[in-house]
């Protein structure tokens, strides 16, 4: 059973503009298959439907048409969530609690339960580096913190399949790097992982596939593991795939 | 069961917010004030104190309350800490009645917190006497929030703006104190479309007169418990409809 | 979904249930908008008081306007006038009957700032009873003051509250005093007052009607009780005895 399965999913935009509504594309017909442990990676511009395919997978947002399985359960649904972990894009958090409170109050929302989540979270706290700081509430925070803080929430119920919406996202180099190793260690773990990036360099060292998403539509599938120079490669084809035709890149 | 835990970080939030205290003192020192009103009026000063003190406790949970209540989901929204909540098993309507339940226990500790100051007062400055309606008219003040709250949350998810909600949630309280003279209206006009129309409000905006113990303290038949007991329940149905409302709503919004 | 809106539809009919039992056993207990009595400029206290349920705070706010109107809470007016007629006594020794005979335009809003008060809150005893006083036996504007007595004993009926019985005594009183019947006010008034908890307007009233009924003797206990009771009176009735001293004196 495959960890992701997408079928022929469309989401359309629709916003009224003075009573006249106005549609825009998120996704349209898109079909995509993850494997278990695989690391898959979403690749594309901005607005290229990145964020709406995986809002549509964690029930964020609801289908035009199309459906999508998260380990055989068509989501939304509950049982789905209880497999998934997520960070977004940015870490959006309740500021007046502690890390221990906001990573045991996501514990106790996915019902894992008392003495497991205190175990759990001592360590993860370990995991991410922030025991020393987990009693300071999330304003006295640094990007980077609370993104170590949104990667602990995402593993507090042990999720199988864990979607990150643009990771790395300004964050500093250290951070960036501290991400990495986080991801090859869960990847050890054997986790199956969706994220989303613009950043090719970074995508290529995590990643074993690719798909690149070109104003909605999943143009190209790249298996990472047969390209020998991955970085240069992928640049190339993403390049070419997402310019308009016709169009030269000067080097 | 979610419920819990998100009515216990509603609360949690609240009270870890500066802004809640500096009301709540702010309350306590107009209640205070109501002794230099008192003294206006000689031989009536419990009572004029009394009508005050209850008078703020009412419209300062009910400004509180209103603007939480608005607030509760849009800004979550808004800040999208929503994402993380709605990918976790948490059913939308269980988020909506955690929600909601969290603001209510904050308003009952606030209604708490008051009442016990203003009986303190009434005690140490005039020779007042607890009368069982007293307390009575608190816990109406407590139930007309349970509507209240109810309305202003569910107004935020179907106008999804916090200050139509709020717009409407003060003018639905305007028309539920109004409610009895609303219907002695309705009898009295002549032309079918006002009497409608009156008749309508009259049957779907909550009676909020009935809830209102405070203005009936003076009055010798008082109010009969089993109509207390009646009205009570009210409020919870009323509740109760708007939250479902309310989830159908959220149910189907996107983030 | 559709759970969710048969379950509405059921609620709403319980809800639509319990309203009307609450309707048929619930009675509105206030005078309805369209009996309004006295709008001052702006109608700001019936309607803050209407639409806010704060009718008892708004007839607060109307009896503190209408006893600051009226001199304020030691109705230093009603002291002035007693001291006018005191002098003007002293000077022409004229007979104590006229001691009342006030200007009767005097305070001529007292009225309507009181049925204002009892229209928004018509269980607000101390209206009928101090406003009464002050209007009947002060102005001696009988008609009115009968006016506001009887609209008290209609919205008040409670045969187990003696507020309930003193109003009664104070429409009685008010016919006595209206007709000089002073031996007969009297009598009542020793039933209607209980001088522990009146306010200080009605013990003024019994001292000054003794006086007109030339009991001096009790009307001297009387200001001596008030001076002891209200010990921001004492100088006013020290002024009240020693004028009553005077008058014990030229009889004998």
């Amino acid at each position: 059973m495959p960890a992701v399965k997408i079928e022929n999913l469309t989401k359309i935009y629709k916003k009224r503009y003075f009573l006249k509504p106005r549609y825009s594309v998120g996704i349209k017909n898109l079909n995509l298959e993850v494997e278990e442990g695989e690391t898959f990676g979403l690749l594309g511009l901005n607005g290229s439907g990145k964020t709406t395919t995986i809002k549509l997978l964690l029930g964020l947002l609801f289908a035009d048409s199309g459906q999508a399985f998260i380990y055989g359960h068509k989501v939304p649904d509950r049982q789905a969530s209880n497999l998934i972990g997520y960070l977004p894009e940015a870490p959006y958090f309740y500021r007046y609690l502690s890390a221990q409170e906001i990573i045991n109050f996501y514990g106790r929302l996915s019902g894992v339960p008392e003495q497991k989540r205190q175990k759990k979270i001592d360590e993860l706290l370990e995991l991410v580096n922030l025991t020393k700081n987990r009693h300071k509430r999330l304003t006295d925070f640094s990007k980077g913190m609370l993104q170590r803080v949104g990667i602990a929430q995402a593993l507090i119920h042990d999720p199988k399949i864990l979607f990150f919406d643009e990771l790395i996202t300004g964050l500093d180099p250290v951070g960036i790097t501290e991400m990495r190793q986080l991801l090859l260690r869960l990847k050890e773990q054997k986790k199956t992982i969706f994220l989303s990036s613009h950043i090719i360099s970074e995508i290529v060292k995590v990643c074993d596939r690719v798909g690149i998403l070109k104003e909605g539509s999943l143009v190209r599938i790249v298996d990472l593991r047969q390209l020998k120079n991955k970085d240069e490669e992928l640049e190339k084809i993403f390049l070419s795939t997402v310019m308009p035709a016709g169009q030269e890149i000067v080097s | 069961m979610n419920i819990l835990p998100i009515a216990e970080y509603t609360i949690m939030e609240n009270i870890r917010s500066k802004i809640f205290y500096i009301l709540l003192l702010f309350v306590l020192i107009m209640i205070g004030s109501s002794l230099v009103f008192s003294s206006l009026a000689p031989s009536t000063e419990a009572r004029v104190i009394t009508d005050i003190g209850l008078a703020c406790i009412e419209m300062f949970t009910l400004m509180t309350g209103i603007f939480a209540a608005v607030n509760l989901v849009l800004q979550e929204i808004e800040n999208r800490t929503i994402y993380l909540l709605m990918t976790r098993p948490l059913r939308r309507w269980e988020y909506i009645v955690g929600r909601y339940l969290g603001v209510l226990v904050i308003l009952c500790f606030n209604i708490v917190t008051m009442l016990c100051v203003l009986m303190l007062l009434l005690k140490v400055s005039t020779n007042w006497t607890l009368d069982p309606m007293f307390i009575w008219s608190a816990i109406t003040i407590f139930f007309k929030m349970i509507i209240i709250i109810a309305i202003a949350m569910t107004a935020s998810l179907v106008f999804t703006s916090s200050v139509t909600a709020m717009a409407f949630s003060f003018l639905v309280w305007v028309i539920g104190h109004f409610s009895s003279e609303l219907k002695l209206m309705a009898e009295k006009v002549q032309s079918l479309l006002a009497k409608g129309l009156l008749y309508t409000l009259y049957y779907t905006v909550p009676n909020f007169q009935i809830f209102n113990l405070k203005d009936k303290l003076g009055i010798p038949e008082g109010m009969p418990m089993d109509v207390i007991a009646l009205v009570l329940l009210y409020g919870i149905t009323y509740a109760v409809i708007l939250l479902v409302i309310g989830s159908l709503f959220f149910a189907r919004k996107e983030f | 979904m559709r759970r969710g809106i048969i379950s509405i539809i059921i609620l709403a009919v319980i809800l639509f249930k319990l309203q009307s039992t609450i309707e048929s056993r619930y009675v509105y207990p206030f005078p309805p908008l369209t009996t309004m009595k006295y709008v001052e400029d702006n109608p700001y206290l019936e309607l803050g008081g209407l639409f806010f349920g704060l009718r008892s705070l708004a007839a607060d706010i109307a009896w503190i306007k209408t006893l600051q109107y009226y001199g304020g809470p030691n109705e230093d007016a009603i002291k002035e006038e007693h001291e006018h007629h005191t002098n003007e006594e002293e000077h022409e020794g004229h007979h104590h009957h006229d001691l009342h005979d006030n200007d009767m335009t005097a305070y001529r809003k007292l009225y309507s700032l009181c049925a204002r008060a009892v229209w928004l809150d018509p269980y607000f005893m101390h209206v009928y009873s101090i406003g009464s006083a002050a209007i009947g036996f002060v102005q001696e504007r009988y008609d009115e003051a009968a006016l506001l007595l009887k609209e008290g004993v209609v919205w008040n009926y409670d045969p187990n509250n003696v507020q309930y019985w003193r109003m009664n005594y104070a429409l009685a009183a008010l016919g006595y005093n209206k007709v000089k019947d002073y031996k007969n006010t009297i009598a009542i008034l020793e039933k209607m007052i209980d001088p522990v908890d009146s306010p200080l307007i009605l013990l003024r009233v019994l001292a000054n009607t003794y006086e007109k009924n030339e009991d001096y003797e009790k009307a001297i206990k009387m200001w001596r009780f008030i001076s002891y009771k209200f010990p921001e009176e004492t100088e006013h009735a020290n002024k009240k005895m020693s004028y009553l001293d005077k008058r014990i004196s030229e009889i004998k």
